[in-house]
């Protein structure tokens, strides 16, 4: 089992979901174990989704949705083959 | 269309335009929500995404269909961004961030905690802070750090589909996500605090 630096160090490899599935199952074995790097990780976890959950809670300002529209319209006689990478 | 060798009319792999408001519009205000962390401005913000709308549509014929459309959105709305909007921004000039401890709130709250309040006390506190603060907090990143915290901790994109949409290679993405979050934390902390959210054991004049 991995010991509590070696977790900690993973900690945000785990939350973001980049750990293979077999580091993920020793980084999840430890938390099982260690009730200190699980608070540690349900708090970042907890941050994590905080962040997520009040970043984007911004409304489109009105008619912008309109305004997008309407230049696919205005726009429909350009050639399609334009680069699509900005 | 094409014909085939039969004769039949098929629809070419390539993806049609003319699908293209169906499929991606539902985007849209995410989009917005995300331009708007980026440009720090409402204006710019819907420019933002109207000019990437506008090059997605041109370019749609590149994307590949059965492949991420919302990364691909996201790519164009990234890549505008960085060639159009940043150089308008007159922001004095912010690389780099402060060294914080690793686990600051995290340790910080700890420490009150063990003096006062309980473990789901902490989660909430978290919770309690106004969505303009964490937007703010976010909103002061500098800007290399900034993209990366938005399209991992809001968008939920991938350290690869990041490291694609920024041009920076896996590493830089973690590091600045990593060094992102401590600032963040930081920032959300010192909110908390001058909220008055933590309570007796932050403050030494109610200790008495």
């Amino acid at each position: 089992m991995p010991d509590c630096n070696q977790t900690l160090h993973e900690l945000q490899l785990f939350l973001d979901g980049e750990l293979s599935a077999q580091e993920h199952a020793h980084v999840l074995e430890h938390l099982n174990e260690c009730l200190e790097c699980f608070h540690t990780f349900d708090f970042q976890a907890e941050l994590k989704q905080v962040i997520a959950k009040k970043c984007r809670t911004d409304t489109m300002p009105d008619g912008l949705m309109e305004r997008i529209q309407q230049c696919f319209q205005t726009d429909g006689d350009t050639p399609v083959d334009a680069p699509a990478d900005a | 269309m094409v014909r085939s060798r039969r004769g039949r009319l098929r629809w070419p792999v390539v993806a049609d335009q003319k699908t293209f408001a169906r499929d991606a519009m539902e985007f849209a205000p995410q989009l917005y929500s995300a331009a708007l962390r980026m440009t720090r401005n409402e204006a710019d913000a819907a420019d933002l995404v109207q000019e990437t709308y506008l090059r997605a549509y041109r370019g749609y014929r590149n994307f590949t269909e059965g492949t991420n459309l919302r990364a691909w959105l996201y790519r164009i709305l990234t890549n505008t961004y960085i060639n159009i909007y940043r150089a308008r921004q007159r922001r004095p000039i912010e690389s780099d961030l402060a060294d914080v401890e690793d686990l600051y709130m995290y340790r910080r709250l700890d420490t009150i905690e063990s003096a006062a309040a309980s473990r789901s006390a902490e989660d909430q506190l978290i919770d309690m802070i106004a969505d303009d603060d964490v937007k703010q907090a976010l909103d002061d990143l500098p800007e290399a750090f900034r993209l990366p915290v938005l399209l991992a901790d809001v968008e939920g994109f991938s350290y690869k589909e990041i490291a694609e949409m920024l041009d920076i290679p896996i590493g830089t993405v973690m590091s600045r996500l990593h060094r992102g979050r401590k600032a963040m934390q930081k920032a959300l902390y010192d909110y908390a605090e001058a909220h008055g959210f933590l309570g007796s054991a932050s403050n030494p004049a109610d200790a008495t």
